[in-house]
C-alpha cells in the first residue's frame, strides 16, 4: 500500500509521468494511474488506488466489475463496466483516477513502485518503509 | 502520433482574421537545424513575419513553442516559449514559462503553435488533441487573469491550462505578460500582442502522448540527472530552502545587487533584508514546476503588518530587487503584494519595478511633483509602490506614462532622465549591478531581446563561482564567455528545460538526455548542439539587424558606463563595455558593425 504524504508534496507531476513510462512505454501522463491535481495556490491532491484493505470499491460497483488478482489486488473489468464511479465515489481516500471513463487501479507496477521510487520530495510513500 | 520521438509532430497555424486553421506535420530540417523551443520560433519568426511590420498590428506573428523535453521526465523539462516581435523593444522577443502550461500544451499534440492577424471582437482560443476552436471571450474582457481564468476553467473544465492577459495587455499596456496557471511570459509586452489580435487567452487540454527513442537509456541518464540535481548545492540546498532568492545575499555583498534605480548606497532596512527574512517571514509551502525536483517556488503570505493576508507564489528574486531594493524598499508584504498586483494585472514584474524606481528618482529629483503625481512616490515609499503597479495595470495617470517602458517614459519626462533610465534596447534591467560584475554588463548590451539576466549569466562565473573564477571587474575571457553562455541558453531555451538545471547538469548530461529522448543523431553531441545554438544566436541577430538594430544599440545605460556606486565592493567601477564588444565581435565571427560574417552563416548553413 502506498501512503500519500500531502505536506510533503510540491505538485511536480513526475509521479504521473514515471507511472505512464512503467506501463505504456512512453510518456502519457493522461492515461497514468496515478494523478496529481492542483489547487493553487494551495498543493491539491494526488488520486490514486491505494490498494487499501477496505474495497469499500468493490461492494459499490454495480457490476461487479472489480475483482482481486492473483496478486491480491484490486483491477477493473473494462469490459463489465459501464462508467459510473460507483467506486470512486465510495473511495474513502477521496477519488479515483480516471481516463475520461474507465476508473483507473494502480498495480504496483509489480511490486517495483515506481512513483514512489522516482518522487522526489518523499511525499509518497510504502507503508511500512520509512525511506524508500 | 508524431514521427519523432521526444516530439508532439504537428505545427498548428491560426489566423485570427478569418477565424481559420491549418495543422501541417513538423518538418525534418526544422527539428534537426532548430531543436525545438526557441529554435523552432526563430525560424519560423525570421521566415514569416514581414519586415518592419508594426507589433501591434495584425501583421505581428506569435508563436507558442514547445521543446523535446518539456512535458518529459527530465528534470525541469516544462518550459515553452512565446515568441513575436517585441512592441517594448520593436526587436526580437522570446520569452518562457514554467509551471504546466507548455507540458499540458504538448499533449494537445503540437509543438507549435503560430497565429497570426486579429480577431474583429476579443476571442480566446481552445485547443484540445489536434483539434482547435475559436471562441468569443467578451465576458471575460476587463477581467484580472486571476478571474478569468477560474471562469475559463469553470466553463470547460478545471483541467485545462490557461495562457491569459489581463487588463493591461488588454489596454496594450508594453510592458504588460502573458499569465500562464500564476506562472508569467513576462518580458518585452507579450501581453499587449494579444490584446493588439483581441485575444484574451489560449486554453488547453489534450490526450496526447510522446515515444521515447531509447526507453531503458532515458530512465538511466535521468536518474543520474535526478541524482546529480540532489546532491548538488544549489539545486539540492539553497534553491529549495530560499527558493530563487537563495543568491540574494552573493548577490549583495559582492556588490551587485542595484540599489535604487542603480544609484548605489543604503536605505532603510536594507541590512536585514536577504534570503533568510524572506524564508522567515514569507514563505508557506513549496511548489514545483511540472517535473521539476527543486521546487524553488513559493506560495507566500503576508503575516503581518499593512499587507497582512495577501499572498502571492513568489515572491521570485527578480522580484525581491525590483520591488524592495530597486525602489529602496524593505517592507516585504508591499513586495509581495506588488508581485501579486503584476500577476493579477498581467504585468512584467521586472519592469514594472524597475519602472518604479525610475519614478521614485525621478521625484526626488524633482523632474516629477507631487502635484503632477497626486502622491508622493520617494524611494522607500511602499504606498506609492502600490499605487504606482495599480495605474499600471489600469493604464492611468502616471501608469500610463511609465507602463510603456523606462526609454519612452524619460523621452517624456526630459530634463536627461534618459541617462538614468535603465534599459538596452527599451528592455528594463534585472537584478544584477554589471559595475560589480562587467561580464554582465556586456551580456545585457549584446542579449538579443534587451537587457537579460537569462541570456547569458556571466554573473555565475563572476561572483557565485568557487572554481574557475575569473575577476568581476576584469575584461578577460568576457567575450568568449558570455558567447558560449549565450549558444547554450539558446540550447536550454530550445529543449524546454529550466535554466536552473544547469546549476547541476553539465553540457554532456543534458544532451545525452536528449538523445536518448529524441534518438536523432543530429543531437547526439554537445558540440553539435552548441552548433545549433550558435545558429539560433545568429538567426536571431539576422532578425534584429533587418528590424534596424546596429553596433550603437549594444550598449548600456549612461549610469553605468560614466557614474561609480558610492561605497561597497563595486565602488570606483564602470562597466569596461568597449574593449569587451569588440573582442565579442570578434568570437563571434561578426563584423566591427555587428554583422555576421559571411564565412560564419556559411558555417552555420545561414547562407
Amino acid at each position: 500500500m502506498i501512503k500519500y504524504i500531502r505536506k510533503n508534496c510540491t505538485g511536480c507531476h513526475i509521479c504521473e509521468v514515471i507511472c505512464s513510462m512503467e506501463h505504456f512505454g512512453k510518456i502519457d501522463t493522461k492515461s497514468a494511474l496515478i494523478s496529481y491535481r492542483d489547487d493553487w495556490p494551495q498543493i491539491g491532491t494526488v488520486e490514486f488506488c491505494r490498494q487499501c484493505p477496505k474495497r469499500s470499491c468493490m461492494g459499490a460497483c454495480p457490476e461487479d466489475a472489480l475483482y482481486l488478482t492473483s496478486e491480491n489486488l484490486v483491477a477493473l473489468d473494462k469490459e463489465k463496466c459501464i462508467y459510473c464511479l460507483a467506486c470512486s465515489d465510495a473511495c474513502p481516500f477521496g477519488s479515483l483516477p480516471t481516463d475520461g471513463k474507465n476508473p483507473l487501479y494502480c498495480d504496483t507496477c509489480s511490486g517495483l513502485y515506481q512513483c514512489v521510487k522516482w518522487c522526489p520530495a518523499k511525499a509518497l510513500k510504502k507503508v511500512g518503509e520509512k525511506n524508500v | 502520433m508524431s514521427k519523432y520521438p521526444g516530439y508532439a509532430g504537428y505545427i498548428l497555424t491560426i489566423d485570427l482574421t478569418t477565424k481559420s486553421h491549418q495543422i501541417s506535420e513538423l518538418p525534418r530540417e526544422l527539428v534537426d537545424n532548430y531543436l525545438g523551443g526557441k529554435g523552432f520560433a526563430a525560424k519560423i519568426l525570421y521566415d514569416q513575419l514581414p519586415l518592419g511590420c508594426d507589433p501591434l498590428s495584425p501583421d505581428n506573428i506569435l508563436i507558442l513553442a514547445g521543446a523535446p523535453l518539456t512535458g518529459t521526465l527530465a528534470p525541469t523539462g516544462c518550459r515553452t516559449i512565446l515568441a513575436t516581435k517585441s512592441p517594448l523593444t520593436g526587436i526580437w522577443l522570446d520569452s518562457n514559462c514554467g509551471g504546466t502550461f507548455g507540458p499540458e500544451l504538448k499533449s494537445t499534440g503540437f509543438d507549435l503553435v503560430v497565429i497570426k492577424g486579429r480577431a474583429d471582437h476579443p476571442v480566446m482560443i481552445v485547443l484540445n488533441y489536434h483539434s482547435v476552436e475559436i471562441v468569443d471571450a467578451a465576458e471575460l474582457w476587463g477581467l484580472d487573469t486571476f478571474s478569468a481564468s477560474d471562469r475559463i476553467k469553470e466553463q470547460f473544465g478545471d483541467d485545462y491550462n490557461v495562457a491569459i492577459i489581463g487588463p493591461a495587455g488588454e489596454k496594450q499596456v508594453l510592458m504588460s505578460a502573458v499569465q500562464a496557471e500564476a506562472r508569467s511570459f513576462g518580458r518585452g509586452g507579450s501581453g499587449a500582442v494579444f490584446g493588439s489580435k483581441n485575444l484574451k487567452a489560449i486554453a488547453v487540454r489534450g490526450t496526447g502522448s510522446v515515444e521515447i527513442a531509447d526507453y531503458a537509456e532515458f530512465i538511466k541518464e535521468n536518474q543520474e540527472a535526478y541524482n546529480e540535481i540532489v546532491i548538488n548545492p544549489d539545486t539540492g540546498g539553497a534553491r529549495p530552502k530560499y527558493g530563487t532568492s537563495s543568491i540574494y545575499s552573493f548577490i549583495k555583498e559582492a556588490g551587485v545587487l542595484p540599489i535604487k534605480n542603480f544609484q548605489g548606497g543604503d536605505y532603510e532596512g536594507n541590512d536585514q533584508t536577504d534570503e533568510r527574512r524572506l524564508k522567515k517571514e514569507l514563505f508557506e509551502q513549496d511548489r514545483a514546476c511540472f517535473a521539476c525536483p527543486i521546487a524553488c517556488s513559493k506560495y507566500s503570505k503576508v503575516k503581518a503588518g499593512p499587507y497582512e493576508g495577501k499572498y502571492v507564489e513568489g515572491p521570485e528574486f527578480e522580484n525581491f530587487w525590483s520591488f524592495g531594493a530597486q525602489c529602496g524598499n524593505s517592507e516585504l508584504g508591499s513586495i509581495a503584494y506588488a508581485e501579486y498586483l503584476c500577476d493579477y494585472y498581467g504585468i512584467d514584474a521586472i519592469s514594472a519595478g524597475n519602472a518604479v524606481g525610475f519614478v521614485m528618482e525621478c521625484f526626488e529629483k524633482g523632474i516629477i511633483s507631487e502635484d503632477e503625481l497626486g502622491f508622493k512616490a520617494g524611494f522607500g515609499n511602499h504606498e506609492a509602490l502600490i499605487k504606482i503597479i495599480q495605474l499600471i495595470g489600469e493604464d492611468k495617470d502616471i501608469g500610463r506614462i511609465i507602463g510603456q517602458g523606462v526609454k519612452r517614459a524619460a523621452e517624456h519626462f526630459g530634463h536627461e532622465s534618459s541617462n538614468f533610465a535603465m534599459h538596452v534596447k527599451g528592455l528594463e534591467l534585472p537584478a544584477y549591478d554589471p559595475r560589480g560584475s562587467v561580464g554582465m554588463g556586456l551580456a545585457y548590451a549584446t542579449s538579443d531581446r534587451g537587457a537579460c539576466h537569462l541570456r547569458a549569466w556571466p554573473v555565475g562565473a563572476e561572483v557565485l563561482s568557487h572554481h574557475g573564477r575569473l575577476d568581476p571587474r576584469e575584461v578577460e575571457f568576457k567575450a568568449e564567455l558570455v558567447k558560449t553562455d549565450q549558444d547554450w541558453f539558446n540550447i536550454i531555451n530550445s529543449l524546454g528545460l529550466c535554466l536552473f538545471s544547469i546549476f547541476a547538469l553539465g553540457h554532456n548530461q543534458i544532451t545525452d538526455l536528449t538523445h536518448a529522448l529524441t534518438g536523432r543523431d543530429s543531437f547526439s553531441s554537445a558540440k553539435k548542439l552548441l552548433v545549433i545554438g550558435e545558429r539560433i544566436s545568429n538567426l536571431v541577430r539576422l532578425f534584429n539587424i533587418r528590424e534596424g538594430i546596429t553596433t550603437a544599440d549594444d550598449t548600456l545605460p549612461r549610469r553605468l558606463l560614466k557614474e561609480t556606486l558610492p561605497s561597497g565592493p563595486s565602488k570606483g567601477v564602470t562597466v569596461p563595455l568597449k574593449e569587451m564588444l569588440e573582442e565579442y565581435y570578434l568570437v563571434r565571427g561578426w563584423d566591427e558593425k555587428g554583422v555576421p560574417k559571411n564565412t560564419k552563416l556559411e558555417q552555420l548553413g545561414l547562407k
